[in-house]
């Protein structure tokens, strides 16, 4: 089959099956791409439109159908740009989170994700372009984050009273936080005794506390075993469906069906799937 | 008191007692210093103060330079970088306050030399020139061994230049030797109380400045 006719079919059968047109766009450019790159019979590379289309419509559907409809804008970053020791690292991104959406920000290594996501906690400036924040953020860097010499129940009081928990309501939600990540929280050591997957649930729910507006998660399960993954996913579904908003950088190709929209930096900045 | 400067403060205090060998070598310092020169009193109370100095200083150094891991995010969370370094610096003078406490205690049982007052408004004033200092230089510092490097450099600066020459009232701990010599000799003293007073408020609100600005660039306005 030529691919021309393979690409329209494909696209006609996307259509058929009521997949989003920006979704559907974003699954025929890729597509196209692709065999333009490889050259290769669209049929060996992809097996028939029709049944290509349901994959790719399979895949969409659990997170496309799970949340809440997409609503208030919480990030916008338009334009972005950004240098840093002489190089750029970002190039005129573009992104936005709205609440009941969590957004999965992925890319090669040092294409500017944790600096992008810095950028929208406030803690670097970018050189061009505009970013707007609305409402409160929880920040979950990639390294670190947390104070080595308190307990879990401290870091809880310390963050929480940031937020205007009480000192009891900070320890409460905390170690219900943690529990839903099968933590628990309210024994637990110092954080330089625990490991290093145990310290990044810390992190995670450090950032989660009292529910701000948007969840800005640097890598959030860097060490984490997968069932303790899974119960992240499990979190952050629970988070979005409750209207909140969620950016997430990950690496792990899973996360890319776990996620609402999709946003790659270090090709074109636009979505390769969005709920927006 | 703000419940921000409160809960930092209260951190950093139960973040540092669990520092149980950094503690012990903090109160160690000063001690080791009066003991050297046991002999001698006036040099023993005279080193004393030093050794409280660079203690000082440098538990308020590694504090700046461990918190830098947490408040940028904890000004993401809502503090803001005001209530993080006042939170902080104010725990870590405290604790400063405490320890020259138990000096001018020790110094009254062990072996009184001039007025326990004018003894105990040196080791104050040393204590809280000490962590201001400590805490600027941690400000700065882009690390732990460029930390440790430039207190070096302002302590042995301290120890080295001739205490009557005009270079050594730009040092932060001029007005510690001012005073002590004042708590020795008493009232009779040519050190001025006035002028070593003016000397550690100009220290403390130079480094309070240089502590600010660096915070405020470093945590995020």
């Amino acid at each position: 089959m030529r691919t021309a006719t393979w690409i329209e079919q494909l696209a006609h059968e996307l259509a058929a099956l009521d997949v989003p047109s920006a979704d559907a766009a974003a699954i025929v450019v890729e597509a196209e791409s692709h065999l333009g790159e490889a050259a290769a019979d669209p049929l060996a590379a992809f097996g028939a439109p029709a049944a290509y289309a349901r994959l790719m419509a399979d895949a969409l559907a659990p997170a496309a159908s799970a949340g809440p409809a997409a609503g208030r804008v919480r990030a916008r970053v338009a334009g972005v740009h950004k240098r840093y020791r002489g190089r750029t690292v970002l190039d005129g991104v573009d992104l936005t989170v709205r609440d009941g959406e969590a957004v999965l920000l992925i890319g090669p290594n040092g294409c500017g994700k944790s600096t992008l996501v810095r950028i929208l906690a406030g803690l670097q400036r970018p050189d061009g372009g505009r970013v707007a924040v609305d409402g409160s953020v929880g920040y979950a860097p990639q390294h670190g984050g947390v104070a080595p010499h308190l307990t879990p129940s401290e870091q809880f009081v310390l963050f929480g009273r940031a937020r205007g928990l009480s000192r009891a309501a900070a320890i409460r939600d905390g170690v219900r936080l943690a529990d839903q990540l099968a933590w628990d929280a309210a024994r637990a050591p110092v954080a330089a005794a625990l490991s290093g997957g145990t310290r990044q649930k810390l992190s995670i729910v450090l950032a989660a506390l009292g529910e701000p507006d948007l969840l800005l998660l640097d890598e959030p399960y860097q060490g984490l075993d997968l069932d303790s993954a899974q119960r992240f996913w499990e979190l952050l579904w629970d988070w979005r469906d409750r209207g909140r908003a969620a950016l997430v950088v990950a690496h792990a190709r899973d996360a890319l069906e776990r996620a609402d929209a999709v946003v790659e930096l270090g090709r074109a900045s636009a979505p390769l799937r969005s709920a927006a | 008191m703000s419940a921000a400067l409160l809960s930092v403060g209260e951190m950093t205090l139960r973040g540092l007692s669990r520092r149980r060998a950094s503690l012990a070598l903090l109160f160690a310092l000063p001690l080791a210093f009066y003991l050297a020169r046991h002999g001698q009193p006036w040099q023993a109370v005279r080193f004393l103060g030093v050794g409280l100095a660079w203690a000082a200083s440098t538990i308020a150094l590694f504090a700046a330079l461990d918190a830098r891991g947490t408040e940028p995010r904890l000004r993401v969370s809502g503090w803001s970088w005001r209530d993080l370094v006042a939170g902080r610096v104010g725990a870590i003078a405290l604790l400063g306050l405490v320890l020259a406490g138990c000096y001018v205690a020790l110094v009254a049982v062990d072996r009184p030399i001039g007025t326990t007052g004018s003894l105990a408004l040196a080791l104050a004033v040393t204590a809280i020139t000490g962590v201001a200092t400590g805490s600027a230089l941690g400000a700065l510092a882009p690390r732990e061994l460029e930390g440790a490097l430039l207190l070096f450099i302002v302590a042995g600066l301290q120890m080295v230049v001739d205490p009557e020459a005009g270079a050594a009232r730009l040092l932060p701990f001029w007005s510690t030797r001012e005073l002590m010599t004042r708590a020795i000799e008493g009232s009779s003293s040519s050190a001025s109380l006035a002028a070593a007073l003016v000397h550690a408020g100009a220290t403390v609100a130079l480094c309070a400045l240089v502590t600010a600005i660096a915070s405020r660039r470093r945590i995020g306005a």
